[in-house]
């Protein structure tokens, strides 16, 4: 046992409805980066959250250098100096990074109410920033840093705090691959000064790129653990799915011969108001036709997003027109967008796209709830089910439980679940926003088989996306979207990849 | 004022309206501060925030009377005329053991009390001369007290509150110290079905209107009234007597007396509490 | 025997945590708990007369609960409910007496001021977009301002005719009747009509409705509405219990209504909670009250008491929703 400075024997936890980790037996060496992967739903998240206290665990035991332990809050877990470095940034926004950096340590020296010299938390902050590489001013204040950043300052908080084991959950998924590639570097930085460190990801390149060990969860059971050195990307994958991956991408059929007689949706000179937040979007000229995917292909802030808003109302249009059919529209609401067929499915589907605390089905009959109540008010729950079963069968919702409630769904089940809402509202034109952003790669093919079947059967689908494969895999056409302006639209077959990478700025990013 | 005019003396009243605000009280003092009046009698409408303004005045050589209500800072005023609230309730309790004793009911006498918001003058004052009768009849053992709750001045909470106390058992006299208490009683003990001024002897405070109806209607068998015009009338004559003898009153407070109104005086108090009487 | 008394103990326990599975199970757990040892405490509680002041009591309070718990399960906040029940009070007083209509239109004029009040504060919500706090803060001075303003502070007297809301029919009182037929309305429009799961879903993610093509403010406006309508009928309720308009009527109220809400299991960010939940919280407040004075607690002691409670039912209610939001 003394080999090892972590050790999990049959951890098991519950949450009503579900089981996320069903006795895992896992264990972290001295000095190790220890990777943990899976697919979105696998129990990776919860695996690193009961370490670190947040969750306690329902059974199961937990050793720490050969002694059994256990952690029942975040407080236990940091005086064993376990940390965990958060998915989303948990800094306070309105604290200097180098307050925040010692608002761990406060506890330890003198007590919460020992005095605080400016100028102490200032070296102290300088010395751990330096330590991961971030050369900014420690009394800049949080909120205004880039995502990245904020991750480095989570780290160098985990080591003003004396952690020996630092858990990082899923860090890389909000970083490009520059400030990827500067995270291992701290890494492999803090195993040379004897850190552990487990690495929870879903980019299994990544495992290769700064891992020793890589353990492998799937349904919250472990079922595969090895030295990176005596493994290949492919094993992992496959024990990762658990089935051969299927070819990752459908084929197209769709309106390849050329788009004859009304688009469906013809957007011309689309301008929008100076006042809102986010890219302004100027003279925006479009058209998607019926059984079409037009991929609208920008990078971070290049306004898809703002796009996609505009077209429901969310966003105000100062200029320019929209037409359905060939028929001028007017969308000043996403009531007025759902009512002519128009339908938004947001990148951000937990804030903008579902209710966590209802069942699927209450989520999927929301748009046009009307249509099934009795005279449009009293709610008639079998019809519902009903409803929402249709679309649950249709796009292979697991668990297929039309009570199930939303908030416990994997990422790729609750992308359905927002299409699903689009479908049963009779949409004519969905606009996808990121639609497989964030989601494990056996549900990214079963979402992208999707949007081309949807095309075929004749929905007109605008595709909102920074994944050049994406687009040029699953769309017709190709709109490039810079700094809020189309520089330029092309059908898929007559451009490469090579020249719609260049045109986006030569940052395109694979998938 | 009008008698002082007759007497020949010169004097003119200014009245002005503070609708209970505080920051409107002090403009308007510092407005008369300007006109250089002879004397202020205020009735003030907070304890303190008033003060300020108050200070001023005193600053500008001018003195002030107190009527109804006092200020915090006793130096600050002349002299305060205003009920003695711990008589009146003295009073009060008097007239319910004579109540008690007319009646016959058997002893010891069941009795439930309804104070106001703690901390209030008013109500502790009251609560004092209720409990300055009534403590040394406990300790006889002529009455018990059953139940003694906070209803906050308020109508609506004197019946919540009675409502449950009865729920407890039948008393025989409640009193409350001030009529809105008192009325919600009432409305309570109908509403167990039982009849007020017989069963349940109930005394209140104030005199408002609702409740001399209710005197008059035999339910309240008494209640306490108050003299605004005494107030009134005797400071004037205290501005008065400040302005041309140079007057200095021997005690701070001038209490102005209580009258207790019973089915025998139901018309006649408003007229006995707006008699004028030397002030003395 | 110690093994027989556990046995049976932890009978008690498989139905206790089967019931605390439902929405309103802790809010009827705690009910219990606190009717039984009322009982336990004092004779009198369980006294028809007591179970009958009770119900009375408890009345108007819930028809506050009610109309609150519309706004809060759509993680809004409502601070008008004690000022619009007494000017609806008022105003249906005025009707009545000053302008001498009958009973039945006083009431109707008496309702509709409450849903005008609901309306102000539904569209200084929606439409001028001021947070739900500040507008109905504002709904909560200027109302009790044209109470005393309409009164000049004085009660409005002459009301005896409102007694027809305190009589009994059919054994009880039809104030109760009233608020038990509010009750099951309550629950059918939260939960049986397309109206009242869009408010679930408002105080779930109002962000996510909106981008449904859901039309949020109606519904918003809609609710806000019917709150005043609630807090009108409560209004009037205390018109007839004191048989005067009584011009500082629910003067503090809207905390209690919150409150009613809270120990109901209705979690003040919205979206989670019994539409009957109000009913039992109101319950409980008024017998907390209750049960004190028949114990004949120290009436200061009795706030501390009142206290504890709430934060112990408060803090052992949340601990049920900490998984759900």
């Amino acid at each position: 046992m003394s080999s090892e400075l972590l050790a999990t024997r049959g951890l098991v936890k519950e949450f009503p409805g579900v089981v996320a980790l069903k006795g895992v037996d896992f264990d972290l060496r001295y000095s190790e980066i220890h990777a943990l992967v899976g697919q979105n739903g696998a129990g990776k998240s919860t695996f690193v959250k009961v370490l670190a206290g947040v969750y306690s665990p329902t059974r199961g035991e937990i050793y720490f250098k050969g002694v059994r332990v256990s952690i029942r809050n975040v407080r236990d877990a940091k005086k064993l100096g376990i940390t965990l470095v958060h998915q989303e940034a948990t800094l306070a926004p309105n604290l200097t990074v180098a307050e925040n950096i010692v608002l761990g340590t406060l506890g330890k020296n003198g007590g919460v109410l020992a005095p605080l010299k400016t100028s102490d938390i200032l070296e102290i902050a300088r010395k751990y920033l330096e330590i991961v590489g971030l050369s900014i001013d420690p009394r800049t204040k949080v909120g205004v840093l880039g995502i990245g950043e904020k991750q480095l300052v989570q780290v160098a908080r985990a080591l003003a705090e004396d952690a020996s084991v630092v858990c990082l959950d899923e860090p890389t998924s909000p970083l490009t691959a520059v400030e990827a590639e500067r995270l291992f570097e701290v890494m492999k930085e803090l195993k040379a000064r004897g850190k552990s460190m487990i690495f929870v990801t879903h980019r299994v390149e990544e495992v290769f790129a700064v891992a020793d060990r890589v353990t492998v969860l799937r349904d919250g059971y472990k079922v595969f653990s090895s030295e990176v050195s005596k493994t290949d990307p492919s094993e992992v994958v496959k024990h990762m799915l658990g089935r051969e991956i299927e070819r990752f991408y459908p084929a197209k059929k769709g309106a390849e011969g050329g788009n004859a007689g009304v688009p469906r949706l013809k957007v011309v000179g689309l301008t929008t108001s100076q006042d809102g937040k986010g890219v302004i979007l100027r003279d925006i000229s479009l058209e998607v036709y019926p059984g079409e995917v037009l991929g609208v292909v920008g990078l971070l802030g290049s306004g898809k997003t703002e796009l996609g808003k505009a077209l429901i109302g969310m966003n105000k249009i100062v200029k320019g027109e929209v037409y359905l059919d060939g028929v001028r529209v007017r969308v000043r609401s996403p009531v007025e967008a759902l009512k002519l067929g128009i339908f938004y499915v947001p990148e951000d589907r937990r804030r903008e796209g579902l209710v966590g605390i209802m069942s699927i089905a209450e989520n999927i009959i929301l748009p046009k709830v009307w249509e099934t109540s009795e005279l449009g008010l009293i709610r008639v729950p079998r019809r519902e089910v009903s409803v929402a079963r249709k679309w649950i069968e249709f796009l292979k919702v697991v668990p297929p439980e039309p009570n199930f409630k939303v908030m416990y769904l994997s990422g790729g089940n609750q992308q359905k679940v927002v299409i699903a809402k689009a479908l049963k509202a009779r949409t004519k034109v969905l606009i996808l926003d990121e639609p497989t952003f964030g989601v494990d790669v056996g549900a990214k093919v079963e979402i992208r088989k999707l949007i081309r079947s949807l095309a075929d059967e004749g929905y007109s689908v605008l595709l909102l996306t920074s994944d050049v494969d994406e687009a040029l895999a699953l769309c017709d056409r190709i709109a490039v979207l810079v700094n809020g302006r189309v520089v330029g639209t092309y059908r898929t077959s007559e451009i490469s990849r090579d020249f719609l990478v260049e045109l986006l700025g030569g940052r395109g990013h694979g998938s | 004022m009008e008698e002082l005019k007759a007497k020949g003396v010169d004097v003119e009243l200014l009245v002005h309206d503070a609708k209970d605000d505080p920051a409107i009280q002090t403009s308007q003092i510092e407005t008369v501060i300007g006109l250089k009046v002879s004397a202020i009698l205020i009735n003030p409408v907070h304890a303190e925030a008033v003060q300020p303004a108050l200070e001023k005045a005193v600053k500008a050589g001018i003195p002030v009377i107190t009527t109804d209500r006092d200020v915090a800072n006793p130096a600050l005023r002349l002299v305060f005329i205003g009920t003695d609230n711990v008589k009146g309730a003295e009073q009060a309790a008097q007239k319910l053991i004579e109540a008690l004793q007319a009646s016959g009911k058997p002893k010891p006498w069941k009795v439930v009390i309804l104070n106001g918001i703690p901390g209030t003058t008013a109500a502790e004052d009251r609560k004092k001369g209720f409990h300055n009768v009534l403590d040394p009849l406990v300790r006889d053992g002529s009455i018990v007290i059953v139940a003694e709750e906070v209803a906050n001045f308020r109508r609506d909470q004197g019946l919540s509150v009675t409502e449950s106390i009865l729920a407890k058992g039948k008393f025989d006299a409640l009193i409350a110290a001030n009529d809105e208490m008192a009325l919600g009683a009432i409305q309570a003990i109908e509403g167990a079905g039982l009849k007020p001024g017989v069963d349940v002897i109930v005394v209140g405070y104030d005199a408002i209107s609702d409740a001399v109806e209710a005197v008059r209607a035999g339910k309240m068998y008494a209640t306490i009234a108050q003299s605004p015009f005494l107030q009134g009338y005797w400071a004037v004559y205290a501005g008065f007597y400040r302005c041309y003898f140079n007057w200095k009153p021997t005690v701070g407070w001038i209490p102005t007396p209580t009258v207790i109104v019973t089915k025998a005086n139901v018309d006649t108090f408003a007229v006995e509490v707006a008699t004028p009487k030397p002030l003395p | 025997m110690a093994r027989k008394l556990s046995l049976s103990l932890s009978k008690l326990g498989r139905p206790l945590r089967e019931l605390l599975r439902y929405e309103l199970g802790g809010p009827l757990v705690a009910l219990m708990a606190l009717i039984t040892a009322s009982s336990i405490l004092s004779p009198r509680f369980l006294e028809p007369y007591n179970q009958r002041i009770l119900l009375l009591q408890t009345a108007p309070l819930a028809l506050l609960g009610l109309g609150e718990s519309m706004v809060i399960l759509m993680g809004s906040i409502d601070l008008s409910p004690g000022s619009t029940m007494a000017l609806a009070g008022t105003i249906s007083a005025m009707t009545f007496t000053r302008f001498g209509h009958p009973l039945s239109v006083s009431i109707l004029v008496g309702v509709l001021v409450g849903l005008a009040i609901g309306l102000v504060n539904g569209l200084l919500v929606t439409k001028a977009k001021i947070p739900s706090f500040v507008a109905t803060l504002a709904s909560l001075v200027a109302g009790r301002g044209m109470v005393l303003v309409l009164t000049e502070g004085q009660p409005i007297v002459g009301l005896s005719q409102y007694r027809v809301i305190t009589e009994e029919v059919a054994g009880l009182p039809t104030m109760v009747w009233l608020f038990i037929a509010f009750g099951v309305l309550n629950y059918f429009l939260l939960k049986r009509t397309s109206v009242g799961l869009v408010t679930y879903a408002i105080g779930g993610n109002e962000e996510a409705v909106r981008y449904s093509g859901v039309r949020v403010d109606a519904v918003k406006l809609f609710n806000f509405i019917l709150a005043g309508g609630y807090y009108a009928v409560a209004g009037l309720m205390m018109n007839a219990r004191l048989e005067v308009a009584y011009p500082w009527t629910g003067w503090g109220y809207e905390l209690d209504a919150i409150a009613s809400c809270v120990l109901g299991g209705i979690t003040l960010s919205g979206g989670v909670g019994s539409p009957l939940g109000p009913v039992v919280g109101a319950y409980m407040l008024t017998l907390l009250t209750n049960i004190l004075i028949l114990l004949g607690v120290n009436p200061y002691f009795q706030w501390v008491v009142k206290g504890f409670i709430l934060v112990a039912a408060a803090a052992a209610l949340t601990r049920g929703v900490r998984y759900v939001k």
